[in-house]
């Protein structure tokens, strides 16, 4: 069953994982694909498509797909214990997507900011909400950075009165008590959808 | 972020599913789905799923009550239910859970336990409860009061006889006498609001949990609040009328099912 | 050796032919709360399947550096066998998790999720033989419904031994009053035992037509694996198309 559609030779089929869609000798491995023995199968549910032209295997999930940070993910996470040099942040978004049981994973401060951050409080408190992005994950614990604009606090509250912080320009102040506070923050602060 | 958006909606008489404050989600009733089980029943609360399984057995009294069938109920909370339980022993609210489905049928008297004795001080019938919860998104207690009484409706008794001092097994067996159905109905206070049958969202931002358990002819069989808030005594009067106005049409449900 | 008769005139106590399956139904995704869900019946098995993960294994000094951990639990309800059980997890209960997770282990990429872990939980809500099994075919297909990349579907079939005759699937009675019981496991696109126990005494020649047969139940049960899920996933008409 092929079909000229567009220039491009293209099949399209449901497969289940362990499915032959292939041999390595006529295509190269796409997403949602495994070799074994020189059979290309499908390690997913889903649409198995053999592109002729570009030679590619690919088959895309009809199924959820796992969420696990991999480096260069963009996550969203909830400070907790914030030591010296580093910060431990719960992560409960990741590429957009929230999860249920959090990872861990740590920012430390080498990571924070072009320039010299003294105290890792400077930059991030307990309770702060945070948008990072993983640069390592080969460790015992997922690393994070949080040097560009678009990332840092996101939500911080006031180490006084607990409210949310307001971003005035450049400065944190509490609504409440007047407070004015001091972070890394993301230019998207207060815009991060948590829910 | 999550208490803002529920207290907002409830400021407003609204519920995030699109409930009113006094509508329960859909409630859906199976009863005798295992052959195994002396009784047996599944109940769907919206997506709250519980199993109620009924084991009947033979064995010792109590010393205080030797004339008594013995009741035990159990549950669990299986891991598959949320991704937040971890397989382990009972904790506080499963307990806690069995405790107050146990309260609202031994208080109400809906078993005749004096009935369901063979030989005082030696032998009467042990009936096992045991509650299993299968997904968990709120208000457990209702939905496993409920599967609790439909398991029990649907029991089968094996008959035992004594002769001789000794219990022998008949090949029969009749259903269980019931002689009230007591309907579990838990009230939550959020903000101020009263709602009845809370999701597992409006649950974590619950000041106030407190269940009635009400009779067929209307009367108060247990009682159980919990929860870091108080009430006031106008809130107990009211939470005490809905419990008496949404008790005989769950139990309505139940009779139909 | 056993009382009872469990063959009368090449038929068994459940109506059943000696290479008949029970009847099997499956569903995938019954749990809104878990990552991947599977119910199955068979005979009067019932079994229902929770899948979460990968996430984040706690405590943290089990994780493994680089790979997931598969943690399976089996467990029993206590209605699900007669007399009432205890909920507490047996010995029995203990092995069945093992086994099961060796039967599933092969089939996926721990690799690809250092320090996390994959939770199989299997309740059984009511057990009529060979529910290590039954418990491995419903997994297999609540990690599929979880989106867990996979090598291979696992499909899981026991054969034995009753009065004298080599059979297919036991069910509770035969398990018990049978002289074998040979639970297998099997990935049938690759063609790999990922279980296999035996229970009881077979020649060798029984051996081999017991292992045969049970591989045939295991293809037969891969099939209605198949169906579950496409009938979850795949809408009726659609197979195979080309753009």
């Amino acid at each position: 069953m092929q079909r000229k559609g567009r220039g491009r030779l293209r099949l399209k089929r449901i497969v289940l994982p362990g499915e032959k869609i292939g041999v390595i000798e006529e295509f190269l491995l796409g997403e949602g694909t495994y070799e074994e023995e020189g059979v290309i199968r499908s390690q997913v549910l889903g649409e198995a498509r053999l592109d002729l032209e570009r030679k590619l295997a690919v088959v895309r999930p009809r199924t959820r797909t796992p969420i696990f940070p991999r480096e260069g993910s963009k996550v969203v996470g909830e400070v907790g214990e914030v030591k010296r040099q580093t910060a431990s942040v719960d992560i409960f978004k990741v590429d957009n997507r929230l999860i249920t049981t959090p990872f861990t994973g740590i920012i430390h401060i080498s990571s924070v900011s072009r320039g010299y951050t003294r105290y890792m409080s400077q930059v991030v408190r307990s309770g702060d909400i945070v948008r990072a992005r993983v640069i390592n994950t080969k460790n015992r614990i997922i690393q994070l950075s949080i040097m560009e604009p678009e990332y840092g606090v996101v939500y911080a509250f006031c180490s006084k009165c607990g409210a949310l912080l307001e971003l005035k320009r450049t400065r944190l102040s509490c609504p409440n008590c007047g407070r004015v506070e001091r972070r890394k923050v993301s230019r998207l602060y207060g815009t991060e959808v948590l829910e | 972020m999550k208490r803002k958006r529920i207290s907002t909606a409830l400021a407003q008489g609204k519920r995030e599913d699109g409930r009113g404050l006094m509508d329960f989600r859909k409630i859906v009733i199976k009863k005798g789905i295992l052959e195994k089980a002396e009784g047996s029943a599944e109940v769907w609360l919206g997506d709250t799923r519980v199993i109620a399984g009924v084991k009947v057995g033979v064995g010792e009294p109590y010393q205080d009550t030797p004339n008594q069938a013995v009741l035990t109920v159990n549950a669990e909370f299986t891991p598959i239910a949320s991704p937040t339980f971890e397989p382990g022993p009972p904790d506080e609210t499963s307990i806690e859970l069995a405790r107050v489905v146990d309260r609202g049928i031994r208080s109400s008297e809906a078993i005749d336990f004096e009935k369901y004795c063979i030989i005082p001080g030696k032998a009467v019938y042990v009936i096992f409860i045991d509650i299993c919860i299968l997904n968990y998104a709120g208000n457990l207690i209702d939905a496993s009061a409920l599967a609790a009484l439909a398991a029990l409706q649907s029991t089968k008794v094996p008959k035992y006889v004594a002769e001789g001092g000794e219990v022998k097994p008949l090949d029969a067996s009749e259903p269980l006498e019931l002689r009230d159905l007591p309907i579990a109905v838990t009230v939550g206070k959020i903000d101020g609001s009263l709602i009845v049958d809370p999701t597992a969202d409006e649950e974590d931002v619950m000041g106030t949990r407190f269940t009635v358990t009400v009779n067929q002819e209307g009367n108060i069989c247990a009682l159980q609040k919990s929860g870091p808030e108080g009430l006031t005594l106008e809130e107990i009067r009211k939470a005490i009328n809905i419990a008496l106005e949404k008790a005989p049409e769950i139990r309505k449900l139940l009779m139909e099912s | 050796m056993s009382k009872k008769k469990l063959i009368v005139k090449g038929v068994r106590l459940d109506g059943r032919k000696w290479n008949e399956l029970r009847p099997i139904k499956i569903e995938g995704g019954v749990l809104p709360n878990a990552d991947g869900s599977a119910y199955l019946e068979q005979g009067r098995n019932r079994i229902i399947v929770g899948v979460f993960g990968p996430r984040e294994l706690h405590p943290k000094h089990l994780a493994k550096p680089h790979k997931a951990v598969l943690r399976c639990r089996y467990h029993m309800a206590p209605f699900s066998v007669d007399p009432r059980r205890s909920p507490a997890p047996s010995r029995r209960d203990t092995e069945l998790s093992m086994v099961i997770r060796n039967a599933l282990e092969p089939a996926l990429f721990l690799e690809r999720y250092p320090r996390a872990s994959i939770d199989v939980f299997v309740e059984i809500l009511q057990a009529d033989g060979s529910t290590r099994c039954a418990s491995i075919t419903a997994a297999s297909v609540a990690l599929v419904d979880a989106g867990i990349p996979m090598r291979d579907l696992v499909a899981a079939c026991s054969a034995g031994k009753i009065d004298s005759e080599v059979v297919l699937d036991l069910n509770d009675i035969e398990d018990k009053e049978g002289e074998a019981d040979l639970p297998v496991a099997y990935m049938p696109k690759l063609g790999k035992v990922t279980l296999l126990q035996m229970d009881g005494m077979l020649s060798p020649e029984e051996f081999d037509k017991a292992l045969n047969l049970a591989l045939e139940g295991c293809n037969k049960i891969y099939e209605l694996q198949r169906e579950a899920l496409k009938s979850r996933y795949v809408k009726q008409g659609e197979g195979r198309s080309a753009e």
